[in-house]
């Protein structure tokens, strides 16, 4: 068992006047060349997990791990130097929304092209050349017009598959995305996964699903984590979903309003404040194949 | 209840001039809740907009319980006609308490026992009248979202038009807002105009339901069709697997 990256005991807390706010509570999981989805609602940690992996935390919050193991190097403990050369060249982010992620007053094939001669040494024509492949494998259907254009000149949906485009071209092992279709229509949403489960499949990259709808990471995911309070309160094989067990997981399955089987009314999820306090479920995959 | 015939919306002038909304009729009937689903950029909040006046470029009719609107709104027609908008974090303005925000539709009209009528708002949408003098930054999503349904019935508004009510809150929360807007329905015989890019909450809330595509219903289809019969057009059912999840093509 060789995981790509290997989290133990992850902490993030906040410094404010009156508290110490704990956003994720030692949390520890594995990812192999494999899909993880993190499914949780607003506040329950999932975003700051995959910022804390890059070091992405802002001040005043402090990420604190037993360790973050990426193939034998410990990323809690390095330098914010050496951090930033794993960053995009192994690991990277993309965003949920292109809108605020993309320099605007830069053109987006340029954007592209930098990020990939940040990582590789190659010249500006070199580079423009790799940027157009890239756009065409996200599905672009005119790579060079889009190359020549603004972020403010694409749709959504265009300047999702522009921001998967520049994660993706200094070739990382392991990808997180972080809500990368929820502010985009369901047809753009299912065209952005299909170029993101082919790409994961071709490339053998892991990949870090996060999201708050548990019905697409588990028709999307290989391995569900389900947080709450900061906490891993679940984890299950996403095809196994419908067989948790955890109240929480089931008073969310059970509060979606369905096609399928309609009700008059809708569950309500009644908290427990016990929930909060159960350990953390460790998500260490003992099979996460390399 | 509702009718609109031949409605057709633009925005901006001359040769900026776009047409959101394209000779769309449809009609609601008093008691029942009417679903437009689509994506988007498709004009389904346009029409919200349209009947409430925000956007005042139109063409054709709308007709409120028998009476033919202009382009002009009264004050009377805001307590027959009100919206609950998408976002509960920006609709109510944040350095107003609740009480103001609630209560000033109320002196508007020189309404009396505004006190009773406030607390009595509160409680009818699930919040302790303890909440009336805070802001809305004290308050969560879901509660916040509560606070604009109390103001939009406030005046016993018997139309509501609600603009994706509750995309901006988790599914949980959602779960919540949805029963009440249930239940406050079927307690005082509301009509509803939904809008929602969700088809399982459209579903859900709504007897017939319009798809939208590029400013005109391509097809209207009843709750029951939905879950038994195949769809005519072929948008309406790419929107319905859609909505099913993720679906691998053979790997």
């Amino acid at each position: 068992m060789t995981a790509l990256l290997t989290v133990e005991d992850l902490w993030v807390r906040f410094q404010t006047r009156s508290q110490i706010v704990e956003a994720v509570r030692g949390i520890s999981f594995s990812v192999g060349r494999e899909r993880v989805g993190i499914v949780g609602e607003s506040g329950s940690g999932k975003s700051m997990t995959g910022r804390a992996i890059l070091g992405l935390v802002q001040q005043p919050g402090v990420v604190s791990a037993k360790r973050i193991d990426f193939k034998g190097r410990n990323l809690a403990t390095l330098r914010s130097r050496d951090l930033r050369a794993i960053r995009g060249q192994h690991i990277s982010m993309v965003m949920q929304d292109p809108k605020y992620s993309l320099n605007p007053v830069i053109k987006v094939g340029n954007q592209i092209a930098e990020s990939y001669r940040l990582h590789h040494k190659a010249s500006r024509s070199e580079a423009k050349i790799k940027t157009l492949e890239m756009l065409k494998e996200v599905q672009i259907p005119d790579p060079e017009r889009v190359y020549n254009t603004y972020p403010h000149e694409l749709s959504g949906g265009m300047g999702q598959r522009v921001m998967i485009a520049m994660m993706l071209i200094p070739n990382p092992e392991i990808l997180i995305a972080d809500e990368p279709t929820s502010a985009l229509d369901v047809t753009v949403q299912k065209r952005i996964l299909e170029i993101m489960d082919k790409l994961v499949r071709d490339r053998g990259m892991g990949l870090i699903f996060i999201s708050h709808d548990l019905n697409l990471v588990s028709s999307f995911c290989d391995r569900i984590l389900i947080m709450y309070g900061g906490r891993i309160i679940e984890t299950c094989a996403a095809k196994d979903l419908h067989k948790t067990t955890h109240p929480y997981t089931r008073g969310l399955l059970n509060s979606l309003p369905s096609l399928q089987n309609p009700s008059a009314r809708l569950q309500i999820l009644n908290r427990d404040p016990r929930w909060k306090e159960e350990p953390s479920v460790n998500a260490i995959s003992e099979n996460s194949n390399v | 209840m509702f009718e609109a015939i031949n409605l057709s919306v633009w925005f901006g002038t001359d040769s900026d001039k776009f047409q959101a909304v394209n000779d769309v009729s449809f009609s609601i009937a008093r008691g029942e809740s009417f679903g437009l689903v689509g994506e988007s950029g498709s004009g389904k909040s346009t029409i919200l907009k349209a009947i409430t006046g925000l956007a005042q470029d139109w063409t054709g009719s709308l007709n409120v319980d028998g009476d033919n609107l202009g382009h002009k709104r009264d004050r009377d027609f805001y307590t027959k006609v009100q919206m609950v908008f998408q976002d509960p974090y920006a609709s109510l303005h944040p350095r107003h308490t609740i009480d103001r925000c609630l209560s000033e539709p109320l002196k508007m009209r020189k309404a009396s026992n505004i006190d009773a009528r406030i607390n009595q708002s509160l409680r009818d949408v699930g919040l302790d009248p303890s909440y009336r003098f805070r802001y809305p930054h004290q308050l969560s999503g879901g509660q916040r979202q509560r606070v604009a349904i109390a103001r939009a019935l406030i005046q016993d508004a018997k139309f509501l038009l609600l603009d994706e009510p509750t995309s901006a809150l988790d599914v949980s929360i959602q779960a919540e807002i949805l029963n009440l807007l249930n239940d406050i329905k079927k307690q005082r015989g509301l009509t509803y105009l939904l809008v929602s890019h969700d088809l399982a909450v459209v579903a859900h809330m709504c007897d017939r339901i319009a798809i939208m595509q590029t400013g005109k219903i391509v097809e209207t289809i009843n709750k029951q069709t939905l879950q038994t019969a195949t769809p005519e057009t072929d948008y309406a059912a790419t929107l319905i697997s859609a909505s099913h999840g993720f679906k691998r093509d053979a790997m």
